[in-house]
């Protein structure tokens, strides 16, 4: 039997975000509530990763409307506190064959390994409060993302939501038989649907139902249980959120929800949980709790041997975000991949040189067009909130 | 180990061996190494024909190798897929191709539109919507149009059927330009560290020492340095993979070849055919618990096409893995690290993916055991995805005519396959994994191949009009249809561009 109702029950974001990606994806013949839960103050800003621009293009919101809407400032990194930033792009450039920290390592064997963030031109760019859509040509490559206003992206995934049964939770009464819930009681109706998700943030209502840690449970599908506050500073808490609703639609099941799809499901989202574990912990510089994660022992001893970085199965960080969060942790390469002895050395030091200036004196040229060209922009995302296209235009 | 890596060893010549001398010759050009590879004329390989699967390109595009020179020397043809015959039932085949099916559309994929359809009794069979199918049909080829992305013909997507002999010995050429020392000489003993274990040294049976300080195991089944003198161990994978013997023979070709592999299934196992510009490989793959070499010779003799022109090459094998593909300072390649039957062309590719694997944790001053580590969980990983692969082949069949096959209906699957076994035959699903070897269109031709039907489909694609599907997936067929028509034929092909010297 088809999936026919949707009941989600959660608040803010996570509880709107499904409902509008849902609504996106499937026709308007799905039926979809919502059962609002007691609104706790939320994070007034919210941190769009790159990635997040498919699903925008799916929800149909243009840079133009983030900006006007949501506040959006463009982002090239992702600050999760003072000292550490994830950037959007790329360490320095590749030659003969090695990756760029190989290169400098050779170089400056001996050079505290934060000074490997000179050489990333997001995060430099980010540091000067300057925002440049794309990298010149030569320059490490970058992407973005955003920071947006939590309430105006809220009030924008309402409004795409459309035709949504909006409910408020004056209580949780959570109806079920054998694994399945057949129905919520919040007050002042019972909701009945086909599949329930759960966008709480302790798994209020599959917690009810399953004392399993997995994610998908029956009808009940809980999307972010394991929320850390960390997630805030790095862009998870919503890209958990789309990566979810991607998943469900890959899945999308009848109402028989078969047992091979939910637990490829539960499959995915654990090994994606752990990913995120790994670099909180890191990021947390969390000794104890960075200890009893394998797979991170695993990617620290392999940076330390010679700065490489082990890509795990379903990865969520770039090669770039795990560098920054190994150097913020004061984490060295005791050496390097051999192929950055091709070059000559004198050769190599002063490429490195050359590529070190060209970056500072590119950033220091952006700022200055900026100040000329928008007095009243703030770094160079203006007062009105019209991000982009007022940028662009600054490269020429 | 405290020196800087300088002294390389590649112990064996044959594929594996010169694929490594090769990769590392053109890699490390620029650098201070000394690279030697050993072997000996009085070992022979086990190279017959060998078919190959579409990563091969990136492989020659990597060392910059001219393909119509490649293919004119080691005598090749082009290869769309493999045909399997028998392998579902008696008088059945199927051919897996290289490249997609269709054209995903309404945002999922073509398959699950396929499924739609065929549930209400619309559309064509699948195979109908695949390119490389229709040009395996009609013995056709030509290279992609990449420079017109829309057409049809962009999509086609290739590999060769070489003469392995003929390209451990174009490799060689290659090598020996870059600087590559071969040393012709067998080896006779092996020097360890007392302490630690690593290779010092090998001998050769003429008294000739070679120090080194990281050494590639090409030696085939018997891993010289990786079994037999470090002792790693080896998984056997035969309770998956029963077959444990092979018999090849090359025969006289007696038409032109054809753009494909053929896997025909026999009583207690399945033979191979691979065609070639000058001669056909042939060999039969089966179970000595179910069948005696005679038989299986008797049976691969009647089944080839000409005038055989060699003796049977009887091989023995079991199916696995060596525990550690990278154990101390010795990195095993090809069969030294493992053995997998070669039904759907894989072991060139392992080789191949395995030497990406040592550039990307090459050694520099020593050798770290976090490289190793993440090298062998790796290598590990892939091997199981192909045995996965390989073990869909014999499982999902309705085949059950001999106690062979009977066995093989009750292998327990892993549970890696049972997974995806499970989530096509729920909505026809195929979810790709990371560094999945076979992608979408692979898995779906070969778990319908075999005849898993999924129960229903994604209930998404309903929410497109049937007709309207069904008119897309037509435009579809034209378009695949009307573009083999268009393409000449394989041979055509070859001798306008990479047609071989005919040898004997």
């Amino acid at each position: 039997m088809t999936i026919k109702s949707i009941a989600i029950i959660g608040s803010s974001i996570e509880a709107w975000l499904p409902a509008a990606y849902i609504r996106a994806r499937l026709p308007s013949a799905y039926k979809i509530s919502i059962i609002e839960t007691s609104k706790s103050k939320d994070e007034n800003r919210l941190i769009a990763r790159p990635n997040s621009k498919d699903m925008h293009a799916l929800l149909q919101f243009s840079e133009a409307d983030l900006g006007q809407h949501a506040q959006a400032k463009p982002l090239l990194a992702a600050t999760i506190n003072a000292d550490i930033a994830l950037p959007f792009g790329r360490y320095g450039l590749d030659r003969d064959g090695a990756e760029f920290q190989h290169l400098w390592r050779r170089i400056y064997p001996d050079t505290p390994i934060q000074n490997i963030n000179l050489f990333n031109l997001s995060l430099a760019l980010q540091k000067a409060a300057l925002f440049i859509p794309q990298a010149p040509q030569g320059m490490p490559s970058y992407d973005y993302g955003y920071d947006l206003s939590t309430n105006g992206y809220l009030s924008m995934l309402k409004q795409a939501a459309k035709d949504v049964l909006n409910l408020e939770a004056k209580k949780l009464e959570v109806h079920h038989d054998s694994g399945k819930i057949s129905a919520i009681d919040c007050g002042d109706t019972h909701i009945q649907a086909d599949l329930y998700i759960d966008a709480t943030r302790d798994g209020h209502v599959s917690n009810i139902i399953s004392t399993l840690m997995d994610n998908w449970h029956g009808n009940c599908l809980s999307i972010c249980r394991n929320f850390d506050e960390t997630d805030h500073k790095n862009g998870i808490r919503l890209y958990r959120l789309q990566i979810a609703m991607e998943r469900l639609i890959a899945l999308w099941p009848d109402t028989s929800f078969a047992p091979s799809e939910l637990n490829e499901y539960n499959r995915l989202a654990n090994a994606e949980q752990e990913h995120i574990r790994d670099m909180n912990a890191l990021l947390a510089h969390d000794k104890k709790e960075m200890s009893n994660r394998k797979a991170l022992q695993r990617k620290i001893a392999v940076f330390e041997s010679r700065g490489r970085i082990a890509n795990e199965d379903y990865e969520i960080f770039s090669k770039s975000e795990w560098i920054a969060a190994l150097a913020a942790a004061n984490i060295s390469p005791a050496s390097y991949d051999r192929l950055a002895d091709r070059a000559d050395e004198h050769d190599l030091k002063q490429w490195i040189k050359q590529l070190e200036q060209a970056i500072g004196q590119y950033v220091h040229m952006m700022g200055q067009r900026t100040i000329k060209s928008s007095p009243q922009s703030h770094g160079n995302v203006t007062t009105d909130g019209n991000i982009i296209s007022n940028i662009s235009g600054l490269v020429k | 180990m405290s020196d800087k890596i300088s002294k390389i060893i590649i112990v064996g010549g044959g594929t594996a061996g010169w694929m490594a001398a090769a990769t590392l010759s053109h890699m490390l050009s620029g650098l201070d190494y000394d690279i030697t590879l050993i072997e000996s004329e009085q070992i022979g390989t086990v190279g017959v024909g060998e078919a190959t699967i579409p990563p091969i390109l990136l492989f020659n595009e990597m060392l910059g190798i001219d393909e119509n020179e490649f293919i004119k020397e080691t005598q090749a043809t082009f290869k769309l897929g493999i045909e399997f015959v028998n392998w579902k039932k008696l008088d059945h085949s199927y051919i897996h191709p290289f490249g997609d099916f269709g054209i995903d559309f309404d945002v999922r994929p073509f398959h699950q539109h396929w499924l739609s359809q065929r549930a209400k009794g619309m559309g064509r069979d699948l195979f109908d919507y695949s390119l490389m199918v229709q040009a395996c049909h009609n013995e056709r080829f030509m290279r992609p149009l990449r420079d017109q992305p829309k057409s049809a013909l962009a999509g086609i997507n290739y590999a060769f059927q070489f003469d392995a002999g003929l390209y451990a010995k174009f490799l060689r050429k290659y090598s020996e330009r870059l600087g590559i020392k071969r040393i012709e000489g067998k080896i006779d003993s092996v020097k360890q560290h007392s302490e630690t274990g690593f290779i010092q040294s090998v001998t050769t049976d003429d008294s000739r020492v070679f120090d080194g300080d990281l050494f590639i195991d090409c030696s085939g089944f018997r891993g010289l340095l990786i079994e037999q003198t470090l002792e790693t161990g080896y998984d056997d994978w035969s309770k998956w993979l029963p077959c444990d013997r092979a018999v090849a023979i090359p025969c006289e070709k007696i038409a032109e070849p054809i753009p494909y592999t053929r896997a025909t299934a026999h009583e207690a196992g399945w033979q191979w055919r691979i065609p070639l510009q000058h001669r056909t490989g042939n060999g039969h793959v089966y179970c000595s618990s179910y069948m005696d070499s005679d038989k299986a010779t008797d049976i691969l003799l009647a089944n080839i096409d000409g005038k055989p022109i060699a003796e049977p090459n009887h091989l023995r094998f079991v199916t696995g893995r060596r525990k550690k593909a990278w154990n101390k300072n010795v990195i095993a390649l090809g069969l030294a690290a493992g053995f997998m039957e070669p039904l759907e062309s894989t072991s060139i590719h392992l080789v191949q993916t395995g030497l990406a694997r040592i550039m990307s944790h090459f050694p520099h001053e020593d050798i770290s055991q976090a490289d190793i580590d993440s090298f062998n969980e790796r290598t590990e990983k892939e091997y199981e995805r192909v045995r996965d692969f390989l073990v869909l082949h014999y499982n999902a069949t309705e085949r059950d005519d001999s106690e062979f096959w009977r066995y093989c209906q009750n292998i327990e699957r892993p549970e890696s396959l049972e997974r995806r076994i499970n989530q096509f035959a729920e909505h026809g699903r195929i979810l790709s994994e990371s560094n999945d070897l076979f992608g979408t269109a692979s898995w779906l031709a070969v778990m319908y191949g075999q005849g898993i039907t999924p129960k229903s489909y994604d209930p998404i694609v309903d929410k497109a009009d049937p007709q309207k599907v069904n008119g897309v997936m037509e435009q579809i067929y034209q378009a695949i249809n009307n573009g083999a028509k268009s393409m000449p034929t394989h041979m055509e092909f070859i001798d306008k561009n990479c047609r071989a010297e005919i040898i004997s």
